[in-house]
């Protein structure tokens, strides 16, 4: 894979997504401006309908902004999709697995499809399921898995072909603690691995432990962007929910 | 190519591991078409024995007609008795003044018109014997009153009726077939993929996406013919075994060239519905939804199945060229054995032309946002 040296690994110029509905602009994203550098966490805070998932889907290439530009590791996500592709790792809580597969044949789909070698994907796939405490269920049909196994299939398929920046969408949502603990687990390895992380969450508890910037957002602008501590000490509050209510 | 066939193998290892599809496509077709013929066959035989009782007041030339025919015949004295058609069908009654046979029928009989053809048939003999009769009496020959008969000859060497019965059968049969067995298959597969929001997985992977959609047409294109061949199996088997109760073997040997023409017709006629089939499934945004649009379409297909299936039906004629129709229409000619290339090649190229049109389409629905991301 080739990654090219640059400090800023995600960039989002002025972007503004509009979607038409019975000729009705609704602006899901307005004006965002957002630097994210290399090994960072970068958190994009907000209540459901804010923008976040919008944002996500704009940098992850499944859609194109409306105004503005994005780029990612020095490649725009309009003109260069298979290249950023290459490099990005997606998950969204609105993914479901198929039940008649097993994580194992779904993690050598996606490492096939990512033009991974056999001894390589073979290695990946014992390193993920070993990672994740996936080694008594990676032959189990999914259909037959916990919510939570299930949850780190899907984090072992986004992340199978070893991406550089790796994009979660409320990866905690619906699992109970033990499971949210565990997936959180494995972000933090995946930070110490020094990737780039963007995640999206409601959870402002999430947010503080795992984040080194945080946006918030709300009614698809960005209000707040800057590192935990700035904003704490800018707002004088060590509360971050009570910092993005004032700010509402 | 490679990343089609990636995602078809891991398509198929999906469908085929999904144990109920696997029997309906397969064990289903093998039990109950033969079960099918079958009951019809039994159902058939009972119409064609049916024993017909007449009931009349005088004798005649028509009711001696009739009992040389081993028709069973009841005499009856009182009129009134003779019209409640309690052990008898018909009620016959000759008035010689008027030069009339009333024939007295209840309608609401089941068999009715069974039993009215019959009478005609019988009617008919009855004449033609009397206006012979009567000619020999005036000593006039039949050949001085009657033109000339025409006899048609049949110089092709021909199947017999049952074959032919079949011939237009199979190809109806074989379109429903492909179109239901895939039904389900390639309405989840795009479609149930968005529901469970797994397409995003998917397209956020470095693959094109006409290589999603190739991987996905071939591998439900594998279940409708998989399914097609175990029910043309079936079929086999209840032709086989006589279940319809055919008064001679059914010879269905085709020669190499036209089974293979037959093949071909039928996969390229696969390929243009599972297209159909991807197209709905890529631009709806749940199974459900899929099924609403998709329902029409099957009946449209039905609808035209039954009317280019009946032999010089008009719409066969006419819209020979339309798609559907032009591949039953080949397939019956194929089957018959009398066909022209030309038709076949028209038939197989049309229908892969509008297969690629749709599956390009579908390509496109796919980089469209407001498809893929619809709510």
């Amino acid at each position: 894979m080739d990654i090219k040296y640059n400090a800023l690994m995600i960039e989002l110029d002025n972007v503004t997504k509009i979607f038409k509905q019975k000729n009705k602009s609704i602006y899901a994203c307005e004006s965002i401006n957002i630097k994210i550098g290399e090994r960072q966490v970068f958190g994009i805070i907000g209540p459901n309908g804010a923008g976040k998932t919008t944002s996500l889907r704009l940098i992850s290439t499944l859609m194109n902004p409306s105004l503005g530009r994005i780029v990612v590791n020095g490649f725009d996500t309009v003109k260069d999709k298979m290249r950023i592709r290459e490099i990005i790792g997606f998950l969204t809580s609105e993914m479901r697995l198929p039940d008649n597969y097993t994580p194992r044949e779904l993690m050598k789909f996606f490492g096939k499809l990512n033009n991974m070698k056999n001894s390589d994907l073979s290695d990946r796939i014992e390193f993920l399921t070993n990672l994740l405490s996936l080694e008594e269920y990676v032959d189990v049909l999914i259909g037959k898995l916990s919510t939570g196994n299930k949850q780190k299939t899907l984090i072992a398929i986004s992340i199978i072909h070893n991406p550089s920046i790796i994009i979660f969408d409320e990866p905690t949502s619906g699992l109970d603690l033990s499971a949210a603990q565990s997936v959180l687990r494995i972000i933090n390895i995946m930070k110490d691995d020094g990737k780039t992380i963007i995640l999206s969450t409601h959870n402002m508890t999430i947010a503080e432990r795992m984040c080194d910037r945080i946006a918030f957002i709300n009614k698809g602008k960005i209000i707040k962007e800057g590192t935990i501590e700035d904003i704490k000490e800018l707002y004088r509050s060590k509360d971050l929910e009570e910092i993005y209510f004032n700010l509402i | 190519m490679r990343d089609t066939i990636i995602v078809f193998k891991k398509e198929l290892k999906g469908i085929f591991r999904d144990k109920r599809l696997l029997i309906t496509i397969t064990l289903v077709p093998l039990l109950f078409i033969p079960t099918l013929f079958y009951f019809v066959g039994q159902t058939s035989s009972g119409v064609k024995y049916e024993k017909i009782t007449i009931a009349y007041k005088e004798s005649s030339g028509f009711i001696d007609l009739l009992r040389k025919n081993d028709i069973e015949l009841l005499h009856i004295d009182d009129v009134n008795l003779a019209m409640k058609f309690d052990a008898w069908n018909v009620f016959v009654r000759e008035d010689d003044k008027q030069n009339e046979i009333t024939v007295y029928i209840n309608t609401k009989l089941d068999n009715f018109r069974v039993i009215k053809r019959r009478i005609d048939f019988y009617y008919s003999e009855y004449k033609n014997e009397t206006i012979e009769k009567n000619l020999n009496a005036l000593k006039i020959l039949p050949s001085q009153i009657y033109p000339k008969k025409i006899v048609i000859k049949d110089v092709t060497v021909r199947k017999n009726r049952y074959s032919i019965v079949l011939s237009f059968l199979l190809p109806y049969l074989i379109l429903i077939y492909l179109f239901s067995n895939a039904m389900g298959v390639g309405l989840d597969s795009i479609a149930g993929e968005k529901e469970r929001g797994t397409l995003q997985l998917l397209l956020v992977n470095r693959i094109k996406r006409n290589n999603i959609l190739f991987g996905k047409l071939f591998a439900t294109m594998s279940v409708s013919l998989t399914g097609t061949i175990f029910s043309l199996i079936g079929i086999f088997i209840a032709v086989k075994m006589n279940f319809m109760n055919f008064e001679s073997n059914i010879n269905f040997i085709m020669k190499p060239d036209d089974f293979l023409f037959l093949s071909l017709l039928i996969i390229s006629l696969a390929m243009f519905i599972v297209s159909i089939l991807i197209f709905i499934s890529t631009y709806s945004r749940t199974i459900k939804e899929g099924q609403g649009y998709i329902m029409p379409i099957y009946l449209v297909i039905i609808i035209l199945g039954i009317s280019s299936l009946t032999p010089g039906s008009s719409i066969a004629i006419q819209y020979t060229h339309w798609p559907f129709i032009s591949s039953i229409t080949g397939m019956v000619k194929l089957l018959v054995g009398e066909y022209r290339l030309q038709d076949i090649f028209t038939a197989i190229v049309s229908n892969i032309v509008l297969a690629s049109i749709l599956i390009r389409l579908s390509a496109y629905f796919f980089n469209k946002e407001s498809i893929i991301f619809r709510k």
